[in-house]
């Protein structure tokens, strides 16, 4: 316990000096050792000076205690996504701000609002706390550097730097642990997503289960959806169709009963998507359509919903008038998103129907070398294959052998990954 | 057949990895390339799926 720095934090707040207070009791200097930590001061001493400023030594130790367990409650509420909680407990440890950082629990302090901040992406609020981190730094103890690791980790995933973060939750898992399964579950967690983003899937799926099974015990009952999430999308993505349609299936229920504004459209695009894979096309164009209604107009899941039933009523032969307002839809969509993930795929669309020349003319130029671009490895593979299909089918073996060392590396990317 | 030729090519990558990959060399005349600048990258998903928040 750090009683110089209470000692001094008392004083200030009842507005003695150091002579004041050393007054009778120890000399100045004396005292000015024992504030800065630099000096143990005897028991006796301490009692003198914490009766000085009417405090007991208990009241310290309650005081310690209360912020210790402010510090983990708060920790738990960011480990749950409990916004009401997080926010509360946020307040009262601004309010008692002056005295931890006094304590010995400034390390944690530090590093938790870094989280609280990554929690709600407020940048300033991140680069505030990094600049506070790199100072004391060098004061932390193990576990607390390897906390400091794992929030490195979450704040690289959240840049989209999918590599850098996958190294450094690694590390975490590696390094001394904290205390408790949640970091575990929250490690495989950030893992399972960052392999996602990477398209790949065996290692997400892997993540994603030992996350679900963490979060299962702690009856972490909003990343249990999450982390089921991921697992739908892996299974789709590795053509595991049924194991998919029946992670969708109770999370289809659980996001319409708890979730209806927030994560149910996307279940439903993702279930729709799997239902396109199998060539179900009206049931697929069904789960658009409700999601396209729950939809934040031009959001980026409403776009994903348009694409993919625009695509279904190519299937069923089925263009009208609504399909062409709802192709305008997505084209002001993609205006207002501005990655034309959404443009060069609508374009592709148009003309491959119209002509496979055109289309895969279009794909080669265009479509493909943005999808690389954008990292977007899972729909690169797929317009692929298309391309491959096409060149073989009227018999370029040149052109063929060219897009599949592409398919070929992409693949053996994703597979060097995975190791 | 093209699915034959997929588990062939897995089957060769599964004996050798000398395979080298550094770069996407996607090996198009650059010029004639739509290459997105930084300012149209977004930081949604591009997918045709939706992920949950990390």
């Amino acid at each position: 316990m750090n009683v110089g720095s209470i000692i001094k934090y008392y004083r200030t707040k009842k507005g003695l000096t150091q002579t004041e207070l050393a007054d009778g009791i120890c000399s100045t200097s004396h005292l000015s050792k024992i504030e800065t930590n630099m000096y143990s001061a005897n028991e006796e001493t301490v009692n003198m000076l914490l009766a000085k400023l009417d405090l007991q030594l208990e009241d310290i130790t309650g005081d310690l205690r209360e912020v210790h367990d402010l510090l983990e409650s708060f920790m738990h509420a960011l480990f749950m996504q409990d916004r009401e909680s997080i926010e509360n407990l946020y307040e009262e440890l601004k309010e008692k701000e002056d005295y931890i950082l006094t304590s010995e629990y400034v390390n944690l302090y530090h590093l938790y609002m870094l989280r609280y901040y990554l929690f709600h992406w407020d940048d300033e609020g991140i680069q505030e706390s990094l600049n506070m981190i790199k100072k004391i730094k060098n004061t932390f103890d193990p576990i607390e550097k390897n906390i400091l690791v794992f929030f490195r980790g979450f704040h690289y995933s959240m840049n989209e730097k999918y590599e850098e973060g996958l190294k450094t939750v690694h590390e975490f898992l590696r390094n001394p642990l904290p205390v408790g399964g949640m970091w575990i579950g929250e490690a495989s967690y950030i893992l399972s997503h960052l392999y996602t983003s990477l398209n790949q899937n065996e290692a997400a799926l892997t993540f994603s289960k030992k996350a679900y099974d963490v979060f299962l015990t702690e009856s972490n009952f909003i990343r249990q959806v999450h982390s089921q999430m991921i697992l739908g999308i892996s299974y789709m993505r590795l053509n595991l169709y049924s194991e998919a349609l029946t992670v969708y299936k109770s999370l289809l229920r659980n996001t319409r009963m708890f979730f209806k504004d927030t994560l149910y459209p996307g279940v439903l695009i993702n279930y729709a998507r799997c239902q396109y894979l199998l060539k179900e096309y009206s049931k697929a164009e069904k789960s658009t359509n409700e999601a396209i209604d729950l939809s934040e107009p031009f959001s980026y899941s409403y776009g994903t919903s348009l694409l993919i039933w625009l695509e279904c009523k190519v299937k069923l032969n089925d263009i009208d008038k609504k399909w062409h307002s709802r192709m305008r839809l997505l084209k002001e969509t993609d205006t207002i998103i501005g990655d034309k993930y959404f443009f060069h795929h609508l374009n592709f669309l148009e003309k491959y129907e119209f002509s496979q020349y055109e289309g895969v003319k279009y794909a080669v130029k265009y479509l493909y070398p943005h999808l690389i671009k954008l990292q977007s490895f899972s729909d690169a593979l797929e317009v692929l294959e298309k391309i491959i299909d096409y060149y073989e089918s009227v018999g370029d073996t040149e052109k063929v052998a060219y897009f599949y060392s592409q398919w070929r590396n992409l693949i053996t990317r994703e597979r060097k990954l995975n190791v | 057949m093209f699915k034959l030729k997929k588990v062939a090519v897995s089957l060769s990558i599964a004996l050798s990895l000398a395979v080298s990959f550094s770069t996407f060399d996607v090996g198009f005349n650059e010029k004639s390339v739509h290459i997105a600048s930084p300012d149209e990258f977004s930081t949604m998903d591009r997918d045709r799926i939706v992920k949950p928040p990390a």
